[in-house]
C-alpha cells in the first residue's frame, strides 16, 4: 500500500531522458578513456571515437615502465593504509572517552568536529613546516601523518554516531564484571560499532589514496612519491604521448574500481546511515 | 574509582587532542602570526604590519581568485545541489534500475579529483578531444573550440566537468527523504495534491536539514578547489582561472610564506563567510 503510493504517475519518459543524460556524463569519459588507452596516437587523432582496431596493451606496459607506476602503488598502498589504522584508532579510543565522559569530552568532540568544515587547503605553509620539523620531507610518514590528521574530524565523527548508539547497559555490564576500560573498550565497543569502522576506514582510505595537493607539497623523490603525483607528472614530462598517459590514468582507477565493486554496500549504505545520523 | 574513570577517558581522548593541536588549532594560530610578517621561509622572521593585508588590496590575482571561489561556490549550491536533489527524489520512486543508477552516478565522487581532472583535460583538448569530436559527429561542429584555452569558455569549462558529478549529495539526500513518514503523502494525495505540488511542498521543506547539511558540504568541497585548475588551466589564460588554493600554492613556491599565510587567512574567513550565509538562510526559513 504504502509502495504503491510512492509509485510514479508522471510519464517514464522525461525521468528517463534525464537519467540517461546523467548516465551519458558520467560514464562517457571513462569509457573513452579506457577505449582510448588500447590506441596507439595516431590512431586516437585519427579516429577518437571507434573501438580500437586491436586491443593492444603495450601502452600500460610502457606506463608502467616510464612512470614506474608499480612503486608508486605501493607507496600510495602504505600511506593509505597506515594512515587509516592510526586515523580509526585515535578516532574510536577518543569516541570511547566522549561517550564516558562529562561536558569537557563533549566541548573537545565538537571543537574537533568543526574541523570537518576547514578548507585544509589553507593549511599548506604549516603542515609543510610540521612535517619539516618531524624530519619527515620525502618520506611516506609525512603523508601518513597528515593525512591520519586531515581525517580525524570525520573519521571521529562517523564513528562517534555509532558509539553513542551502543546502550549503555552493555557497556555497564562489562565494568560490573570487571572489564577496565581498556578491556570494555577493545572486547565490548569495538565489535559492537564494526560497521561505523568499516564505513569511516573506507572514506579516510580513499581519502588518503586521492589526496594531491599535499602528496605534491611533501614528497619530491620517486622514492616517497604516490600514485596521484606520479600520474600528474605524465602531463608535463611525456606530453605528447596521450594514449600511454590515459593507460596511467585509467591503472590509476582499478583499485577504487575494485573497492567499489566488493565494499559498495558499505560505502553507500555507510553513507546514508551516517548522514541522518549525523 | 571516579578518579580512575577520569584518568581513563584522559587518556583515551589524549592522541586526538594532540592530533588536533598540532595540526589544526597550531596552524591556524601560525598563519594568522605569520600574516603579519615578512617570512622567505628560510630566513628570520620581519614585522610587516599590515604590510601583506594592504597588499591584498592591489592583487588582482587576488581579486579574480577570491571571485573565482565565490562563483564556484555559488554554482555549489544553486546548480550542484539542486541537481543532486532532482536525482534524488527521482530515484527516491524507486524507478526501474534505480540501484543501478545510484552505483553509477556515485562512482565519480569514488576516485580522485587529480584523475578526473587528467580526463577532462582530453576532453575538452582542442585537437582530438572528446567534447569536439562529439560536436563535430553530431553536426555542431561550428562549436567547437579549444575550451579551456580561450578566456570565454575556460572557467565556465572548468566549472561544469564537475558540476555533473552529484552522487554523494544525491545519496546523502535519498537517505533523508527515506525517513519521511510516508502517510505525510497519503494525506496529500487524499487532498488532491499532484506530484510536483508534494515534491515541492512536501519532500523538499522536510529535506530542509538534510539540504542545509549538502550545501555546506558542497561549499566546504569547492573551497578545495586546487586539482582542477592546476591540471587543466594552471590558472590561466592569464590568470581567468585562478582559484585562491593555486594563488597560496604559487606564493608558497615562490617563498613568500608571509603572503601565502595572509591569503590562507582569506580563504579561511572566506569559507567562514559562506558558512554563516548558509546558517543564516537556514535558519531565518526555519523561524
Amino acid at each position: 500500500m504504502k509502495a504503491k503510493l510512492k509509485t510514479l504517475k508522471l510519464g517514464y519518459i522525461p525521468v528517463y531522458l534525464i537519467l540517461l543524460f546523467f548516465l551519458m556524463v558520467t560514464m562517457f569519459p571513462f569509457l573513452w578513456i579506457l577505449l582510448s588507452s588500447f590506441k596507439a596516437n595516431a590512431e586516437l587523432m585519427r579516429a577518437p571515437f571507434s573501438l580500437p582496431e586491436t586491443w593492444n596493451f603495450s601502452n600500460y606496459v610502457e606506463a608502467f615502465r616510464v612512470g614506474n607506476l608499480g612503486r608508486l602503488f605501493w607507496n600510495s598502498l602504505f600511506v593509505s593504509t597506515i594512515s587509516t589504522a592510526i586515523c580509526i584508532l585515535f578516532a574510536t579510543m577518543a569516541a570511547y572517552a566522549v561517550r564516558k565522559g562529562g561536558k569537557w569530552a563533549k566541548i573537545i568532540y565538537f571543537t574537533i568536529i568543526i574541523g570537518i568544515f576547514l578548507p585544509t587547503n589553507s593549511l599548506l605553509v604549516p603542515y609543510y613546516l610540521i612535517a619539516a620539523q618531524f624530519n619527515l620531507i620525502n618520506t611516506p610518514w609525512a603523508l601518513v601523518t597528515t593525512y591520519m590528521a586531515m581525517g580525524l574530524p570525520l573519521t571521529l565523527l562517523i564513528i562517534y554516531g555509532f558509539v553513542r548508539g551502543v546502550p549503555e547497559e552493555i557497556l555497564e555490564s562489562a565494568e560490573i564484571d570487571g572489564c577496565n576500560m581498556f578491556q570494555t573498550y577493545y572486547r565490548i565497543l569495538l565489535p559492537l560499532v564494526r560497521p561505523g569502522v568499516a564505513t569511516a576506514a573506507i572514506f579516510q582510505f580513499l581519502f588518503s589514496w586521492n589526496e594531491f595537493i599535499f602528496a605534491l607539497l611533501l614528497t619530491t623523490d620517486q622514492s616517497a612519491r604516490t600514485l596521484q603525483v606520479g600520474i600528474s607528472l605524465f602531463k608535463s614530462v611525456y606530453q605528447n604521448d596521450f594514449t600511454t598517459m590515459f593507460a596511467a590514468i585509467f591503472s590509476s582507477l582499478i583499485p577504487i574500481i575494485i573497492i567499489y565493486i566488493f565494499l559498495q554496500k558499505h560505502i553507500i549504505e555507510g553513507l546514508t546511515s551516517g548522514s541522518v545520523k549525523g | 574509582m571516579k578518579n580512575k574513570k577520569k584518568l581513563g577517558v584522559f587518556l583515551f581522548i589524549l592522541p586526538a587532542v594532540i592530533v588536533f593541536a598540532i595540526y589544526f588549532v597550531y596552524p591556524i594560530g601560525f598563519l594568522l602570526f605569520t600574516s603579519f610578517m615578512t617570512w622567505d621561509g628560510i630566513g628570520s622572521m620581519s614585522f610587516a604590519g599590515l604590510d601583506n593585508y594592504e597588499k591584498l588590496i592591489d592583487d588582482h590575482v587576488f581579486h579574480k581568485s577570491l571571485m573565482n571561489t565565490l562563483i564556484w561556490g555559488a554554482s555549489a549550491v544553486f546548480i550542484h545541489i539542486p541537481l543532486a536533489l532532482l536525482l534524488a527524489i527521482i530515484l527516491s520512486y524507486k524507478v526501474p534500475g534505480w540501484k543501478f543508477f545510484r552505483t553509477v552516478f556515485f562512482f565519480p565522487n569514488l576516485i580522485s579529483t587529480l584523475a578526473l581532472s587528467m580526463m577532462w583535460l582530453f576532453i575538452y583538448n582542442g585537437q582530438f578531444g572528446l567534447l569536439n569530436a562529439g560536436l563535430e559527429a553530431v553536426g555542431l561542429g561550428f562549436l567547437q573550440r579549444n575550451w579551456l584555452g580561450e578566456m570565454s569558455t575556460a572557467f565556465p569549462a572548468l566549472i561544469a566537468h564537475w558540476i555533473f558529478y552529484v552522487g554523494i549529495f544525491m545519496v546523502i539526500f535519498m537517505a533523508f527523504i527515506a525517513t519521511i513518514d510516508k502517510s505525510i503523502y497519503e494525506a496529500a494525495e487524499i487532498d488532491g495534491a499532484n506530484i510536483f505540488q508534494r515534491e515541492l511542498l512536501i519532500t523538499i521543506p522536510l529535506l530542509k536539514p538534510g539540504i542545509a547539511a549538502g550545501v555546506l558540504l558542497a561549499i566546504t568541497n569547492t573551497l578545495k578547489n586546487f586539482e582542477a585548475p592546476f591540471v587543466m588551466t594552471n590558472g590561466g589564460p592569464v590568470n581567468e582561472t585562478m582559484v585562491m588554493a593555486l594563488h597560496i600554492y604559487r606564493q608558497m613556491v615562490n617563498f613568500d610564506y608571509g603572503y601565502a599565510n595572509t591569503l590562507a587567512v582569506m580563504l579561511i574567513l572566506a569559507g567562514g563567510f559562506m558558512i554563516l550565509v548558509v546558517q543564516l538562510v537556514f535558519r531565518e526559513k526555519n523561524a
